[in-house]
């Protein structure tokens, strides 16, 4: 329902270079990307507040060329939440409604009953400078509800919020998503939010959009390098090929033999990417070696103990990262300096493209 | 013990060297005021018969009134203006501010020259006026045609720099919920501008009710209270002039105090957090 066709638009420092996405009614899409690439101004753009230098945004096959962004229906959430501080929360909701001219019973209808569906009726009087911050941004939200839009643009909602109000934050957005059948489209650097509310994640590096697809497509089977170094694949490597049979092929990487699914140039150099979480590691010795697996051995030289897993370092021939997720069958983590063996199988590690 | 805020200022040795250096400032000003007031409130006659005058009265209100008329045609021309050079993103608009500012930096009899050539009867625009019958020169508006002049860069500057730190998200944002362009100015940038406004207002004023140069060249009569007291001066000697200067200065301190105290209520909860 929203389609954006070669959008292209130069400003200053960010630019959006032909941007093609399609959005169906009701999709929950979370745009991705490092500082800079240009997320908000694309959201700034499909509302109307920016002006594409060429291409052509339509949103139910009407060309939006033209329309200003008090017609548009989409309604824009920023990070800061952008509450109008002279006003209380229920002025900060009734601000469309009275652009709209409506009546002020039903503005006043209105807006209690957004209040109550998000729990701030006892905000109503306030102004947003005595509101904490999951209080704003539900006020920004319930303000960005009432013109009833039917695009909703957030531009980082949860970013400042606290882990516990984040999600609370992210289960309210799943719930009116589905009770008023929005499309939205969502900024946001965090994984959480990637794999927990999106129906399908596109990335946008330097104004491109590089890669479009499901949480797990983006972050752990990125297509090109600089998509492999946003999603934080640990292992990227340059290799010459060695050969090639069609599905297989094999690389030289410092010296080392690694077998890839994926079909690859003889003779040229490429560069492949394996996430961590597709590596592990196996005790020293172990039985016979899978003639298709990698293996490599090497010297466990770095331990990161995170929240949900630990991210060990393993030096070799080639050097490896390996994720292990914490709640995972490894009974015994490995200690400093102790001998394993690596191994990932080839259909884990993929080619990637230069550039963005 | 917990030692609270105000007595770490009040023992700051670096705040009490600032304040010390500071001071050398007001003190200036104070004694400065005190060469007029101390001799004034020594002869209460003298300035009684002084504030009676019918020529010092017509005086005052003629400087008050046109200033106030200046200030109110600044305000109607000057916030768009304003408005358009603190969003605008052309390099033009460095061209603009710095014309905006040459009042600012011209000497004022040069100014005076400029507004006279302009609204003279034979002037651009005196002429235009004159044939429907309205004269600049020894007049009301030749007085508030200087004041609006040099009083440009006070007004434009505030208002201009207060709405550069209005966020234009949040003008966005009105966009996307309804409101068009004016929509949004007039409920979300002006309200939450209404101090550097009304700041800017007031230094315009107390520029206009002090211009003297620029006005004595266009409209030395009717009389504004800066050309009385230099009037008195040179013909009537010190005496006369200290009287006049008095009322001015206490009528003008009383004014600035009491915008100083209520501007303090505007937009209280405008401050973000």
């Amino acid at each position: 329902m929203i389609a954006l066709e070669k959008v292209a638009l130069a400003l200053g420092e960010f630019s959006l270079r032909d941007i093609t996405l399609h959005i169906s009614k009701g999709e929950y899409l979370v745009v991705m990307g490092p500082s800079g690439a240009g997320k908000t101004v694309l959201l700034e753009t499909i509302a109307g507040l920016r002006i594409p230098d060429t291409g052509k945004i339509t949103v139910n096959q009407r060309d939006m060329d033209g329309v200003p962004p008090e017609h548009r229906g989409t309604a824009l959430v920023y990070q800061d939440y952008s509450l109008f501080p002279h006003m209380t929360a229920f002025e900060n909701i009734a601000f469309g409604l009275k652009m709209q001219k409506k009546p002020a019973p039903e503005i006043r209808e209105r807006v209690d009953s957004l209040l109550a569906d998000f729990g701030i009726s006892s905000l109503k009087d306030r102004y947003p400078g005595s509101l904490s911050g999951g209080e704003q941004q539900r006020v920004a939200i319930a303000r960005a509800l009432a013109v009833r839009p039917e695009i909703l643009l957030l531009d980082e909602p949860f970013a400042a919020l606290d882990p516990r109000t984040r999600e609370e934050c992210m289960r309210m957005m799943m719930r009116v998503k589905k009770s008023r059948n929005l499309t939205i489209l969502q900024v946001s650097h965090s994984r959480e939010e990637a794999y927990g509310i999106s129906d399908r994640v596109a990335l946008i590096i330097d104004g491109s959009i590089v890669q479009t697809g499901s949480a797990e497509d983006i972050l752990l089977t990125p297509q090109t390098v600089a998509a492999a170094r946003y999603a934080g694949i640990e292992n990227i490597f340059r290799g010459k090929v060695l050969s090639c049979d069609g599905t297989f092929s094999s690389l030289d990487i410092d010296g080392c033999q690694i077998t890839i699914k994926d079909k690859a140039p003889v003779g040229e150099w490429v560069t492949i990417g394996i996430a961590g979480e597709y590596v592990s590691l196996v005790e020293e010795p172990q039985g016979t070696r899978d003639a298709v697996l990698n293996t490599i051995s090497g010297i466990v030289t770095d331990i990161l103990t995170m929240e949900h897993s630990v991210k060990i370092h393993i030096k070799g021939v080639l050097s490896l990262m390996a994720v292990i997720q914490r709640n995972s069958g490894l009974t015994r983590l490995p200690l400093y300096g102790e001998h394993r063996l690596v191994v990932f199988h080839p259909e884990d590690a993929h080619l990637l493209e230069e550039g963005v | 013990m917990v030692m609270t805020d105000k007595h770490r200022i009040r023992t700051d040795p670096c705040l009490i060297s600032f304040w010390l250096i500071g001071s050398l400032l007001v003190v200036l000003i104070i004694l400065a005021a005190a060469t007029v007031v101390i001799p004034e409130l020594l002869h209460p006659g003298h300035l009684l018969a002084v504030g009676m005058d019918s020529g010092v009265i017509n005086a005052i209100a003629i400087t008050f009134a046109a200033g106030f008329v200046a200030v109110m045609i600044l305000m109607v021309l000057g916030t768009p203006l304003a408005y358009v050079l603190a969003r605008g993103k052309s390099r033009w608009n460095r061209v603009i501010e710095t014309i905006v500012d040459l009042p600012l930096a011209l000497p004022h009899t040069v100014a005076g020259l400029m507004v006279y050539l302009l609204f003279m009867m034979r002037g651009p625009i005196g002429m235009l006026f004159y044939e429907a019958g309205i004269v600049f020169e020894d007049a009301f508006l030749g007085i508030v045609a200087a004041m609006i002049f040099v009083s440009i860069p006070y007004y434009v500057d505030a208002v201009r720099e207060g709405i550069t730190q209005v966020p234009e998200r949040l003008e966005y944002v009105a966009r996307t919920l309804g409101a068009t362009q004016y929509q949004a100015v007039r409920t979300i940038t002006l309200p939450l501008s209404v101090r550097p406004i009304l700041s800017g207002a007031f230094l315009a004023w107390g520029r206009a009710i002090g211009e003297f140069a620029a006005i004595i060249m266009i409209a030395y009569f009717p009389m504004v209270v800066s050309t009385l007291i230099y009037q008195q001066f040179t013909t009537g000697g010190l005496a006369e002039s200290r009287s006049i200067a008095f009322i001015m200065l206490v009528t003008c301190f009383v004014v600035f105090l009491v915008f100083r105290l209520i501007s303090h209520q505007w937009g209280r909860n405008h401050d973000r957090t």
